[in-house]
């Protein structure tokens, strides 16, 4: 029997060394072709390898692109420049020292007064987009005009585009009205100036006298003075028989009513919470190479997120917010792996034997460390198991993410619809495995817990980026106070775990609730 | 003068940059790799594809290779043993004979000892892929039967067998080889 041991040995050993010796000289046998050379370095060159990135992530930025244009789009409506100030428009002073906060109303059939203004309210009401549109249907060039103000015949090919329209309350108080009774009859009444605004170009129009009259404002300089500029009739606004009204020598009042304030602006701050999944795609080539060990996991961790939140309206369309958002997630994974166990290395007393190895998860190989009692006699022999590990991970994660809010849909009873596009800086708080569970296999022996909480360092990228896309239903509540429920979908930059063609990269989802305070003047 | 540098150092240049010194380590190991490849493939075309892959994985995983561990050649030779065995596992081309092949026994080694390294790979490659499999992995590439036996997805016993089996084969054939030898010189 030894004889024989010993020939196999010897005729192993001449295998062996035949085949791993170090040098192998050339021959035309052992050499392949020159095409794997060529296919190497062609994967090499093509491939990137190292730097190759996936496709979702180009039409993720193209997606991330054209919602940016969009939202600059609604948030920049810029009015064309031929509906600037008539040739033959004389401009009007805004400030009129001899005027201070009057108003001066002319150009309005039976009215013409100075009337006190005080800005008290100042809300959005109206279709913006259609009043565009009839905007500019209805300015044909070279058209009429019914008023003494000037022409906007020079105005042809004009298009303008409105990006905001405001209202404001104005509680009207006659200050020696020369004129009408529909003057007198407006005295100390509570009345409403609407403009409606783009960069270079204000539409003003009054329901003064139960009559709805409108304007062109065009600014020749943002704080110094302006041209009033009187328009046909718009039919959306229902100009009525009168004709349009100018509105001269007011009062540029820039603590009360300056350009600054014209867009609307809002500050909202909130809390947050809800849940968080996170999706874990891990390299083919990581489980590929486990796969032998039976390696599984759970695709999802999921878990809960919170945070704080900070809002900015920049207008009706667009607002931009940010956070601080905090989560956590568990995920479990599970392998086989061998084991020995020998009686000759185990502790005599406890009859146990410990053991301290890796454990595979979708973030690399965490430490654990167990003990395998001994329950019954197995002699002397090392035996061989192949048992069965289970463990949970658990990551925190913080989150600051930078939105665009996008509102394309009128508000509906109060309701808004968001569209958010942005991106998130990330970083791992930890990730930490802990083992659940060992099932040796064998009747003889049974798992102890001692230490089996490790995190994880080795590989793990603790700052990582991620875009966003969202959705956000908003509900008022009471004054002040909004209540909004949201999904956002991440698409991860990064790689969380890197180990060379090992990774792992997540794409997460959050669906959360937010009450939010707001704050500020519109 | 690549040529004579390290592995090390040679990696290291890889590494920083200079893609072009992959070519030299390529030609340093394009030999042994291969015929490490055709002892688990007959086929030359296969092999040379699992040469190419294992190149590839190479150079992919390169940062990773660390010198305090072992020879280049070593963590180079293991990349390929994955490569072979993830292809031939794919293909199902494992299969486990049931079959016994019964052959004379007798004292081979000398005979063994006298075989060229290619001819040694002939008698490996005519094999049945199971046979060969384990006999690669147990004998030459220094697995234990319990690694094999989860590589291959398989029995420990079973793979044990096979070992058994493919040593018999082996002296089979070799015995084979040594009869027409004598023959042919009287």
């Amino acid at each position: 029997m030894t004889f024989i041991t010993l020939a196999m040995d010897r005729f192993d050993e001449i295998w062996r060394n035949k085949f791993q010796q170090e040098d192998i000289l050339a021959e035309k046998w052992n050499t392949p072709s020159e095409r794997v050379w060529n296919n190497v370095q062609e994967s090499l060159s093509t491939n990137g390898l190292r730097r190759r990135r996936p496709m979702f992530l180009l039409i993720f930025l193209f997606g991330f692109f054209i919602l940016s244009g969009a939202a600059y789009y609604f948030s920049s409506f810029k009015g064309d420049s031929h509906l600037g100030p008539a040739p033959n428009n004389t401009p009007f002073s805004l400030h009129d020292s001899q005027n201070d906060q009057k108003i001066v109303l002319s150009g309005f059939p039976g009215f013409d007064s100075e009337i006190e203004t005080t800005i008290i309210n100042k809300e959005v009401e109206y279709d913006q987009e259609k009043l565009a549109k009839s905007l500019v249907e209805e300015s044909e060039p070279g058209g009429p005009l019914r008023t003494n103000g000037p022409s906007l015949s020079d105005t042809e090919g004009s298009t303008a585009r409105i990006n905001n329209l405001l209202r404001w309350g104005i509680d009207m108080q006659s200050n020696g009205i020369n004129g009408s009774t529909e003057a007198t009859g407006m005295t100390g009444s509570k009345s409403e100036l609407t403009f409606i605004v783009s960069d270079d170009i204000e539409i003003i129009h009054s329901n003064l006298i139960g009559e709805l009259k409108s304007g062109f404002i065009s600014h020749i300089e943002s704080s110094a003075s302006i041209t009033a500029l009187p328009i046909r009739n718009i039919s959306y606004l229902d100009f009525g028989d009168s004709g349009p009204f100018l509105l001269k020598n007011f009062d540029w009042q820039p603590s009360t009513f300056n350009k600054g304030e014209v867009g609307s602006s809002k500050w909202g701050i909130g809390v947050l919470g809800g849940i968080s999944i996170w999706d874990q795609k891990v390299s083919g080539a990581y489980t590929g190479d486990l796969s032998p060990f039976n390696f599984n996991y759970r695709k999802r961790a999921s878990g809960w997120s919170g945070g704080i939140q900070l809002t900015r309206n920049l207008n009706d369309y667009l607002s931009i917010s940010t956070a601080l958002v905090y989560e956590k997630v568990q995920g479990n994974s599970g392998h086989s792996s061998s084991l020995l166990y020998s009686p000759h290395e185990e502790d005599p007393i406890h009859s146990n034997q410990g053991y301290e190895i890796g454990i595979a998860t979708p973030f690399g190989f965490a430490s654990a460390e167990f003990l395998l009692n001994r329950k019954e006699f197995i002699g002397q022999d090392p035996v061989d198991l192949l048992a069965d590990f289970e463990s949970k991970h658990s990551i925190e994660n913080i989150s600051i993410p930078i939105y665009f809010k996008i509102n394309p849909l009128v508000k509906t009873n109060g309701i808004n619809t968001l569209l958010s596009v942005g991106m998130g800086f990330n970083r791992v708080v930890s990730i930490t495995n802990s083992l659940i569970q060992v099932d040796p296999n064998h009747s003889a022996f049974e798992y102890q817990n001692i230490n089996t909480r490790f995190e994880l360092k080795d590989e793990i990228n603790l700052f990582h980026l991620d875009l966003r896309l969202g959705l956000d239903v908003e509900l008022p509540i009471i004054e002040h106070y909004d209540l909004s429920f949201g999904v956002t979908s991440m698409f991860g930059l990064d790689k969380i775990f890197d180990s060379g063609d090992y990774y792992t990269r997540v794409n997460r989802i959050w669906i959360q609730a937010a009450l939010r305070r707001s704050f500020g003047k519109k | 003068m690549s040529n004579n540098k390290l592995d090390r150092e040679l990696i290291e240049e890889i590494l920083s940059g200079k893609d072009h010194t992959f070519k030299v380590l390529y030609d340093r190991y394009k030999h042994s790799l291969f015929v490490l490849c055709l002892r688990y493939t007959k086929d030359r075309s296969t092999a040379e594809d699992y040469l190419q892959e294992t190149f590839v994985k190479i150079y992919s995983k390169l940062k990773q290779y660390d010198p305090e561990k072992g020879l280049f050649e070593f963590w180079a030779r293991r990349i390929a043993i994955n490569v072979c065995l993830e292809d031939i596992r794919k293909n199902s081309l494992y299969t486990v004979s049931l079959s016994v092949v019964e052959h004379e026994e007798a004292d081979q080694v000398d005979v063994l000892s006298h075989l060229s390294t290619k001819e040694m790979l002939e008698l490996i490659q005519n094999m049945p892929v199971g046979y060969k499999t384990v006999f690669n992995l147990y004998v030459i590439d220094g697995f234990s039967h319990k690694e094999i036996a989860e590589r291959l997805e398989i029995a420990i016993g079973t793979s044990k067998s096979q070992l058994l089996k493919a040593r018999k084969y082996l002296q089979g054939m070799i015995a084979k080889k040594n009869d027409v030898y004598n023959a042919s010189h009287g």
